[in-house]
């Protein structure tokens, strides 16, 4: 007889790479099971896009030249990278409060997978709301006049401001008490952010003392360079104001939600 | 024994309670209102005011109703809330009337609806808007609008009875609430509108709030609006309500 040594399987633990496409999947699959995320980033702005368009067209179109669509388009496009990004936030704070990342930290993987994952993710959402709204901007007169690359650099700017903005709400996510103190905050922040934005009326409507609030935005850096890239414009400044925006929310609050979140795991 | 008026108001201090000690309602009750009505004046009251459209005296009631409507959509949050925790049920196996639960939500979002309207109109009439066709239609003003919130409320409301958990009625409830408010006459006259949209926007219910609280302060003619806006609200009342009261029974 001889004596039948089961064969022992070493698994080996997934690769860097292999676990940040597992985690963004997840992440994005999250999105699509979520309707808070499909209704922010796809119903709301199409709705809007649709709804101010009917309203305010005669209006804005006696206050300044061109189809409104052409504005509107990239400030709504600024508008659902923001407002979706509270789903993003949500979905943070229930993987904190649920236990998700902690066992997450017990696998062998890379532990900034959930964070790559999430900010991943948004890149998808990111580029799912630009071909919506800019399909659907079409059809009502909004064009691409300046040709293939700043078309490109219209995508990568609202890349930009997706994978910024997105830390704002993580950062809230690991210090909020509860799901409440995290949404209805984002969302007065968002909608300030917007109304002052330029995405929705051109500068000469704000009152003079709004003038300057206006300009100092950081959505009228990401809203300005789009309009630009699609319109024609000035590109440098507002492009380089987005960069330099996006540089320091991303160094702010990256900071503070990635090191809440090693202190978390400390305990 | 249970009588309806005393387990409503039982039921209604607790929508009211619950409501109180939720930041997320006071933000969506006193600053959202507050925020929309800073928001379009910053934005849009040059642009307006260029076409001949009085911001000052015409957009308090315009976000009135936006804050009506608000109420209404934290009644569907509640109503899921209560579902999904169980106290529907609960409230079922208990000896109290029938009515109550519905009732009492009623309670709660009428208290909740009237603060909003209590700030909106304090900061409208601070701002300059005026009740030009005589102060005494003030408290028709109230009534109609919280009438309006309590049929808006029981519309509202048939979402808590669909949507999988709160957070999911309250996005559900953005889709007819947007619409609704935005095609109507709250923000621009309805003549602005492409031809072939005037006459939803001319003939939805919020167009005829709407047009109803700005005769109550002036500008337009009063007993048609008023009856047109109180038929509509009565209308969702009882239709919703009927609705609302077979959901609940299925629900528990």
């Amino acid at each position: 007889m001889t004596a039948v040594t089961a064969p022992v399987q070493i698994i080996d633990p997934p690769t860097r790479s292999s676990a940040y496409a597992a985690f963004t999947s997840r992440s994005v699959l999250r999105f699509v099971r979520r309707p808070f995320t499909i209704v922010s980033t796809l119903a709301f702005p199409i709705l809007l896009l649709l709804t101010m368009l009917a309203v305010f067209s005669s209006a804005i179109e006696a206050f300044e030249d061109g189809p409104y669509a052409q504005r509107l388009v990239p400030g709504l496009t600024i508008s659902a990278i923001m407002f979706g990004s509270i789903g993003t936030a949500i979905g943070m704070f229930e993987d904190l409060r649920g236990g998700y990342m902690d066992r997450v930290r017990s696998l062998p993987v890379a532990p900034s997978g959930p964070l790559v994952g999430t900010v991943a993710a948004e890149v998808v959402r990111a580029v799912v709301a630009v071909a919506v709204l800019v399909a659907l901007g079409y059809v009502f007169g909004f064009r691409f006049e300046n040709g293939v690359g700043p078309a490109i650099g219209y995508v990568l700017v609202a890349v930009l401001c997706a994978v910024s903005v997105a830390w704002i709400g993580m950062a809230m996510a690991t210090s909020a008490e509860t799901q409440e103190g995290l949404g209805p905050p984002l969302n007065a922040l968002f909608l300030v952010l917007l109304f002052f934005s330029q995405g929705l009326v051109p500068l000469e409507a704000y009152p003079g003392w709004a003038q300057p609030i206006v300009r100092a935005n950081p959505a009228t850096a990401y809203v300005q360079s789009l309009d630009h890239l699609a319109r024609g414009g000035e590109l440098v400044r507002p492009i380089a104001y987005a960069l330099l925006w996006s540089a320091a929310l991303i160094l702010v609050f990256g900071t503070l939600a990635i090191r809440r979140l090693a202190r978390a795991s400390a305990h | 024994m249970s009588s309806l008026a005393a387990d409503s108001a039982l039921l209604g201090a607790r929508a009211v309670t619950k409501t109180s000690r939720n930041p997320a309602s006071i933000m969506g009750a006193i600053l959202f209102p507050l925020l929309f009505f800073l928001l379009f004046n910053v934005t849009m009251r040059r642009i307006m005011e260029a076409q001949g459209f009085d911001y000052v005296q015409l957009l308090p009631s315009a976000i009135v109703v936006q804050a009506m409507l608000f109420a209404a959509m934290s009644s569907a949050y509640y109503v899921a809330d209560d579902r999904v925790s169980g106290v529907l049920q609960r409230l079922r196996s208990m000896p109290i009337h029938r009515g109550a639960p519905m009732l009492g939500r009623a309670v709660g979002d009428v208290v909740r609806a009237a603060v909003s309207l209590v700030v909106l109109l304090v900061v409208g009439v601070a701002t300059g808007m005026r009740f030009n066709a005589g102060i005494a239609w003030l408290p028709v003003y109230v009534g109609v609008a919280l009438l309006f919130a309590v049929g808006a409320a029981l519309a509202m409301g048939l979402l808590g009875y669909v949507a999988g958990s709160p957070d999911n009625a309250v996005s559900i409830a953005t889709i007819p609430y947007l619409p609704l408010l935005m095609l109507s006459s709250a923000f621009v006259p309805v003549e602005d509108f492409p031809g072939w949209l005037q006459p939803f926007v001319e003939w939805q219910p919020v167009t005829a709030v709407i047009d109803a609280l700005r005769a109550l302060t002036g500008d337009g003619e009063i007993t048609t609006t008023v009856s047109r806006s109180v038929g509509w609200s009565i209308g969702l009342l009882v239709v919703c309500g009927y609705l609302g009261a077979r959901a609940m029974r299925r629900a528990s």
